[in-house]
């Protein structure tokens, strides 16, 4: 609950002195994301950088430290009927706004409501030399210099120690019903896609277990309207609001249950793509575009067949996390990303090896 | 200095570029000296407009291995001297590529090359009862790959997001020439978000030769409540008050007295004329919804003492009452013989002392101005009245509109919340920005154009400029010169006539 940005900054220039390297830690929900390195590192923990440091409901935004935790967060804002709209994993509420950011998480409802990256406003980071800096900030709108904040999107820590983060909040929806209705997955898809081109309150398509579940959140003249036009039953509030929390935090039985000693893979792309394999390894998400895939596969197989549906898969969980898990960019991209590492981190202290072996 | 004579690269361009697209004429180039910012003009060394990719790729490798400054130019709406020329240099105008390569109705997409207009897309994707959400003012002649460059706006951005919450992928060319596709057809890619950092790079990263952009469903309908007020601070808590309801309106627009009155001499939409501040919030959604949120935004206005309140009845009343709003700049413009428009960003809660501010410099610099404000998401574009001819008007203007920029950023918000740095604010960013965190923009530039060719110059100071107009705003003085090496700031005053015509968010 203090600010530790000054001990932090101390850390990171004994690190460099000694030359070590350093790995950055939230609450750990985490941890396995990535490839398995760092032994040896110096820890930087901002579990303690915690604490909510401005919030003003009426202009929707919120500024946290890094190390805030989404219970603490989520809280705040119920008491004013907003949220965190992009509703990223909260893994029991202690997922850190940090690391959700450095992540780029995004709940079911991602098609629509965006992911953190979307909702970052401004952070506070300190880079490899020890200097810490302010880009964006609590405005919706701030186009002055490059976006360092979206940046930090999915970099996983590896341009900087991000301190403080702000963010865009929203009121809550005033109602939400969910639909359910038993299809197969190419039928799923196509119905997916079909309903996200109506103008109509959608707001999470998803396909677990050989059912297609439909949410709408909105206006509640727009849910109960759209309800009684659209297929499917009605799923009883409390079993909607824990089949889309464990979908967010990767709770359903698909990542819990089965096989879980299999391979996870993780698939974003162009939401219509047909399916290939038998369905039951499949759980599909965000209205077709993001796709988990269980079991024993090789890596370069599925990247070609993610290529031809227009994006990516990674190695999410198990299998070899000592070889590259994460989509590698072409030779072009590989320098810009060295060179951008470089712009930030002169001397590679920051999760070295944790998103590509050569960086 | 470039390594090749103006004669030998026009030469060796027209080897594989159309003759007439590679003009090194002053009457031709004329057209190309600035932006919509009229102010800033410049004449490049020659302008370039080539039709293909690999036409892009084999112009830039030549630019390159010749060291010669590259500005790459779209429609030319920037409203920040973002696209201004550099006389050393090259203007690499993407007109050429006007094509909608693909809409994809079921996946809700459309790739596009990056001369297609703003407004063309959401025409193309009405037959799937599909639209592009981002819309600035300037939507009828800005081009997409340019609202990418500046991570252009509108008056829809509170519920819609900026271009960089729409655009899916890009494919751009690097200094070097090289093609690289950055971003995907899925929602996001593991790695740093990359593909928001090109979104408002305002062309100093790449030259962008494609995007892709996610398209919406059309709202069954949309209504908007026209409401006058005697005070902006009551028209300022209404806006809290809708928000604070849990409504996110489409749009939610306020308007000052002087830009009322202008905007009603110009539209005649009906605007209330004795009102202090005008508000225009549009709600869309489903039938249902929209007339829930209507009823209430309506009766809350009542309450909190609107002096006139109206309702769209028609799609017809709809467009006239947003036609006053979108024509507010050009009918300002008719108030005075030229304008000058600012882009700040500030926090809601903090419009009464900003507005007063601007009223308190408005009398100190003896400049009327007229303010438009995104009141949704505190994006203010207060017009500054000059007249051109009058001699150190303009410079009086400038130094004006840096004090409004100075404000926004004492009070939380930003220089700019869409329209951009470019050589316009470059000196303000020095305001925003200190040296370490100016110093770390350069060495992100440096990542992707080491030798800093690509619109040098724009958007990032160079560090002692901007050590130089600190000294300078401390005491007082405005004539700091932060980073406006390679232009000629405001050669050409008598032919200024502001922007008129043009029109921004």
């Amino acid at each position: 609950m203090s600010n530790l940005t000054e001990l932090f900054i101390e850390q990171i220039k004994t690190a460099a002195n000694d030359k070590k390297a350093i790995t950055i830690i939230g609450n750990g929900t985490k941890k396995t994301l990535g490839r398995s390195v760092g032994e040896g590192n110096t820890v930087i923990s901002t579990s303690e950088h915690s604490g909510i440091l401005g919030y003003e409901p009426v202009e929707l935004v919120m500024t946290a430290r890094a190390g805030t935790s989404l219970a603490e967060i989520n809280s705040a804002l119920e008491k004013n009927n907003q949220y965190l709209a992009c509703d990223p994993a909260r893994f029991d509420g202690v997922a850190t706004i940090g690391g959700s950011l450095a992540t780029n998480q995004a709940g079911p409802s991602r098609p629509w409501a965006g992911s953190l990256r979307d909702h970052v406003l401004g952070v506070n980071l300190i880079n490899g030399k020890g200097e810490a800096l302010r880009f964006g900030g609590q405005v919706m709108k701030n186009v002055a210099g490059y976006d360092v904040s979206r940046l930090q999107a999915g970099a996983m820590g590896t341009l900087g120690l991000m301190t403080e983060i702000s963010f865009k909040v929203l009121p809550k929806p005033a109602a939400s019903l969910t639909l359910v209705q038993a299809l197969d997955a190419p039928e799923a898809i196509e119905r997916m896609n079909t309903l996200a081109g109506q103008p109509k309150p959608l707001t999470a398509a998803s396909w677990v277990d050989g059912k297609l579940y439909l949410q709408l959140s909105g206006a509640k003249s727009a849910v109960e309207g759209t309800v009684e036009k659209w297929e499917g039953d009605v799923l009883p509030e409390e079993k909607a609001s824990i089949f889309w929390g464990n979908l967010r935090d990767h709770k359903a039985d698909f990542f819990s249950q089965r096989q879980s000693d299999k391979p996870l893979w993780r698939f974003s792309i162009n939401s219509t793509a047909k399916p290939f394999l038998d369905q039951e390894s499949w759980l599909i998400d965000w209205a077709g575009s993001q796709r988990w895939l269980k079991g024993e596969f090789d890596h370069s197989e599925l990247q070609a067949w993610a290529l031809r549906q227009g994006g990516e898969v990674v190695l999410y969980q198990g299998g070899d996390r000592l070889q590259d898990v994460f989509n590698q960019p072409n030779a072009v991209m590989k320098k810009i990303q060295t060179d951008l590492k470089q712009s930030f981190d002169p001397l590679t202290l920051f999760n070295p090896g944790r998103l590509y072996s050569w960086m | 200095m470039a390594k090749i004579s103006r004669q030998a690269l026009v030469k060796e361009l027209r080897q594989f570029i159309a003759s007439d697209y590679v003009i090194d004429d002053a009457e031709t180039q004329k057209v190309y000296e600035c932006d919509g910012l009229s102010a800033y003009t410049e004449m490049p060394m020659l302008v370039v407009l080539p039709e293909t990719v690999e036409q892009v790729q084999k112009a830039m490798r030549i630019f390159h291995r010749n060291d010669i400054p590259v500005v790459a130019r779209g429609a030319g709406t920037s409203l920040s001297a973002g696209a201004t020329p550099h006389k050393e240099g090259v203007v690499l105008s993407l007109a050429k590529f006007k094509n909608i390569i693909e809409i994809d109705p079921l996946a809700r997409t459309a790739r596009l090359q990056p001369g297609v207009r703003n407004l063309a897309i959401s025409e193309a994707a009405t037959d799937y009862g599909l639209y592009y959400a981002p819309d600035p003012s300037s939507q009828i002649a800005c081009s997409i790959g340019g609202n990418v460059a500046e991570n252009a706006g509108g008056v829809h951005c509170l519920k819609y997001g900026l271009t960089v919450h729409n655009v899916m992928r890009i494919e751009m060319v690097t200094v070097e020439g090289e093609l690289l596709s950055i971003g995907s057809e899925g929602h996001d890619n593991y790695g740093p978000d990359i593909l928001a950092l090109l979104n408002g790079s305002e062309g100093m990263l790449g030259v962008i030769t494609e995007v892709t952009v996610k398209l919406l469903p059309t709202p069954e309908k949309a209504q908007v409540i026209l409401a006058g007020f005697d005070s902006v601070k009551t028209a300022g808590d209404a806006v809290g008050s809708i928000i604070s309801k849990g409504i996110i309106p489409g749009g939610l627009e306020m308007m000052d007295t002087y830009a009322i009155q202008a905007s009603e001499a110009f539209a005649n939409a009906g605007y209330p004329l004795d009102a202090k501040a005008l508000l225009l919030c549009e709600v869309d959604g489903t039938l249902e919804e929209v007339k829930e949120y209507a009823e209430q935004i309506e009766s809350l206005f009542k309450e909190l003492g609107a002096t006139s309140i109206k309702v769209s009845q028609s799609e017809a009343e709809r467009a006239l009452f947003w036609k006053g709003r979108k024509s507010a700049f050009p009918a300002v413009g008719r108030m005075s013989p030229d304008y000058y428009c600012m882009d700040g960003t500030i926090p809601r809660g903090q419009l009464s002392y900003v507005l007063t501010e601007i009223e308190r410099l408005s009398e100190e610099f003896d400049l009327r101005v007229a303010n438009v404000f995104h009141a949704g998401d505190g994006n203010l574009h207060p017009l500054i009245l000059f007249d051109a001819n009058v001699p150190g008007e303009f410079e009086r203007t400038e130094a004006f509109g840096g004090k409004i920029l100075e404000i926004c950023v004492e009070v939380g918000g930003c220089i700019t919340g869409e329209h951009g740095v470019g050589l316009e604010k470059i000196r303000q960013m020095a305001v925003q920005f200190t040296d370490t965190e100016i110093a770390q923009f350069h060495s992100i530039k440096s990542a992707f154009d080491s030798g800093a060719k690509l619109n040098p110059g724009k958007g990032i100071p160079v560090l002692k400029r901007c050590q130089e107009y600190r000294a300078l705003s401390k005491s007082d003085s405005h004539s700091g010169g932060c980073g406006s090496q390679g232009h000629s700031a405001h050669k050409g005053h008598s032919e200024h006539k502001g922007h008129q015509g043009e029109s921004a968010a």
